[in-house]
């Protein structure tokens, strides 16, 4: 356990050191995604409100979704394509190897990597998300942050492991990246990215959110906005970890056979 | 007696592959078309006893980097077994990982965007090592390697020779007692080949660690390996030392003798060749069977300034064999020779 402890910090290290490496594509990684996703939105949804007669949408007005939307700056279980992309060149090219052929983990190492992105991106943007609520008095319930932080840390550890899933894809096929693209379009409906998942007509809102991919974006949202209440919001953890542990599943099962399948690329 | 560090039984392996067509329709066609089944290494039975060099030659797809692989726990076999260390090297268990290292000449294995010294602080940690002991180790290694001013620049950052360098000492720093070198001086040029070469002789030779060393380049072979493997299409074509080898080897050697004197007289040396009156030096390659009467002859002809008999080169042997294999059918597989 200790070893592992020290093993999981020494990677957490590493991956630090290599995104510093790429210092210029890290800061674009980190803090204009974020920032251009959420203007995105603001835009978008600004719009979409103007042209209602009463100055709100279902009842919600633009300061509403504005405080929605504030999420995205967050994005601890948004995507990072770049990320993706490079744990599955790793299996594509046989960097992979490096990991087999020592006592370490893959799958530990490029978590760390990805936990400790977010740390930063959390540790930058949740004073800017403060900031943004407080200047322009949005509805924003800052004592629930840390329930709402500890479910967007939940579901990267959720979708980390869907990820994985998809990037040992590449240990049967060459090419995963098209999968991986489709998966984060799915992903970037069914977690609320694009819309809060209420505005979706009931019977399918109900399934959408009952999804553990409504822990992405929806729940932590819609519950700091104050647009879902205490006893809509807890459900949400047993969804993550009935969610989370059919997908690390699936990414132990893909991983194993996939290894029987791998040819050592590379070597 | 000799410990067995490792062994297989019947190991083998093989690949499923698809033939492609140029052009659009070969594409479609290649959809329904079944995938063949391709045999990389052929039912294998090898026994290396611990602290053994063991070269294994081969041309390209003879079946070497594929061995290596399934030693080293990389890839699974579809059939037999094999033991390295007592372990099955697929089910890559800890303890069999923290014995093993396997440098892959082609490809990288330490961090390709950060310092070697941020990755060998990692690998300090993977395998558990006394920090302190562990970095003086690398100093030392690095030392010894001429690579000190490179340690803290980015891999990525430094020419092939110094990448091998820090690669070796990545490979190194947990003392492993298997260590699998696929082709380590690959591309390098002559100085950093023979640097590497000699780092390898000082370093493991001689030190219990069982090596099995794959290298295009034969001095590395014949410089360092106790044992040869030979693989041809698969399978062990020849099993035995270097030396052996050669002598096996049905090329001619070659005779050089200068005279003090021009010859009074010609004189046949074989069948077929004779010096003729009047020469001065004698410069022929002769079978091993007509040298004895060559030499004979040669020395009845008068005073010798100087006599040389040049023995077949281990390149040269080893070239005609693969040329001779290359003819061969690859689903025939050569006969076994033991020496």
């Amino acid at each position: 356990m200790k070893r592992s402890l020290k093993s999981a910090l020494a990677s957490l290290r590493i991956g630090i050191a290599a995104e510093r490496a790429y210092l210029f594509d890290f800061v674009v990684g980190v803090f204009f995604i974020p920032l251009a996703y959420f203007l995105i939105e603001v835009a978008f949804w600004t719009g979409l409100i103007q042209t209602s007669a009463n100055g709100a949408l279902a009842g919600f007005t633009t300061a509403d979704y504005l405080s929605y939307f504030l999420w995205l700056l967050l994005r601890i279980g948004g995507l990072n394509w770049r990320f993706e992309r490079d744990m599955i060149a790793d299996v594509n090219s046989g960097a992979v190897n490096a990991f087999l052929l020592r006592p370490s983990s893959f799958f530990e190492y490029n978590l760390m990597r990805l936990l400790g992105q977010k740390m930063l991106t959390v540790l930058v943007m949740t004073p800017v998300v403060v900031g943004i609520a407080w200047g322009f008095n949005l509805p924003f319930h800052l004592e629930r942050l840390p329930a709402a932080l500890l479910m967007g840390f939940l579901y990267l550890i959720l979708t980390f492991s869907l990820h994985f899933a998809v990037a040992c894809g590449a240990f049967f096929y060459d090419n995963v990246y098209s999968l991986n693209i489709t998966k984060n379009m799915l992903l970037w409906f069914l977690t609320g990215e694009t819309m809060p998942l209420d505005l979706l007509p009931a019977p399918i809102a109900r399934v959408v959110i009952a999804l553990p991919f409504s822990a992405g974006v929806y729940l932590p949202a819609a519950y700091l906005s104050g647009r879902i209440g205490t006893a809509e919001f807890l459900p949400g953890f047993v969804s993550l970890a009935v969610g989370g542990l059919l997908f690390a599943l699936l990414a132990r099962w893909l991983w194993m056979a996939g290894l029987k399948n791998y040819s050592g690329t590379g070597a | 007696m000799t410990r067995i560090a490792i062994e297989t039984r019947q190991l083998s392996r093989s690949y499923r592959t698809q033939r492609k067509e140029a052009g659009l329709l070969a594409s479609l066609k290649q959809l329904f078309k079944p995938r063949l089944t391709k045999a990389a290494l052929l039912p294998t039975d090898l026994e290396i006893p611990q602290g053994q060099i063991v070269g294994l030659v081969g041309a390209n797809g003879a079946g070497k980097t594929t061995l290596l692989k399934m030693l080293s726990g990389l890839i699974y076999p579809t059939g037999g077994s094999a033991s390295v260390l007592g372990y099955k090297p697929w089910e890559r268990r800890y303890d069999f990982l923290m014995q093993i290292g396997l440098l892959l000449g082609q490809k990288n294995q330490l961090w390709w965007d950060i310092p070697a010294s941020d990755s060998f602080q990692l690998l300090i940690t993977i395998y558990d090592l006394k920090r302190a002991a562990a970095t003086e180790r690398v100093r030392e290694l690095a030392t010894r390697l001429n690579c000190t001013h490179v340690l803290d620049v980015p891999l990525r950052r430094l020419s092939l020779g110094e990448r091998m360098k820090m690669e070796l000492i990545g490979c190194l720093l947990h003392a492993p007692k298997v260590l699998f070198l696929d082709e380590p001086t690959i591309g390098l040029d002559v100085v950093a080949q023979n640097a590497i070469r000699q780092f390898i002789l000082d370093e493991l030779r001689g030190s219990g660690t069982t090596i099995i060393l794959t290298s295009h380049y034969m001095d590395d072979i014949a410089l360092l390996a106790d044992r040869l493997l030979l693989m041809s299409h698969g399978a062990i074509a020849y099993d035995g030392t270097v030396d052996h080898f050669v002598s096996l080897a049905p090329q001619p050697k070659r005779l050089v003798v200068d005279f003090m004197e021009p010859l009074v007289e010609s004189i046949a040396i074989s069948e077929v060749l004779s010096v003729p009156k009047g020469a001065l030096s004698f410069d022929h390659a002769l079978a091993p069977s007509e040298l004895q009467n060559a030499l004979k002859a040669v020395m009845s002809l008068g005073p010798v300034r100087d006599l040389k008999i040049e023995e077949p080169n281990f390149e040269d042997v080893i070239r005609v064999f693969f040329e001779k294999e290359s003819q061969v059918s690859p689903g025939l597989a050569p006969n076994r020779n033991r020496g």
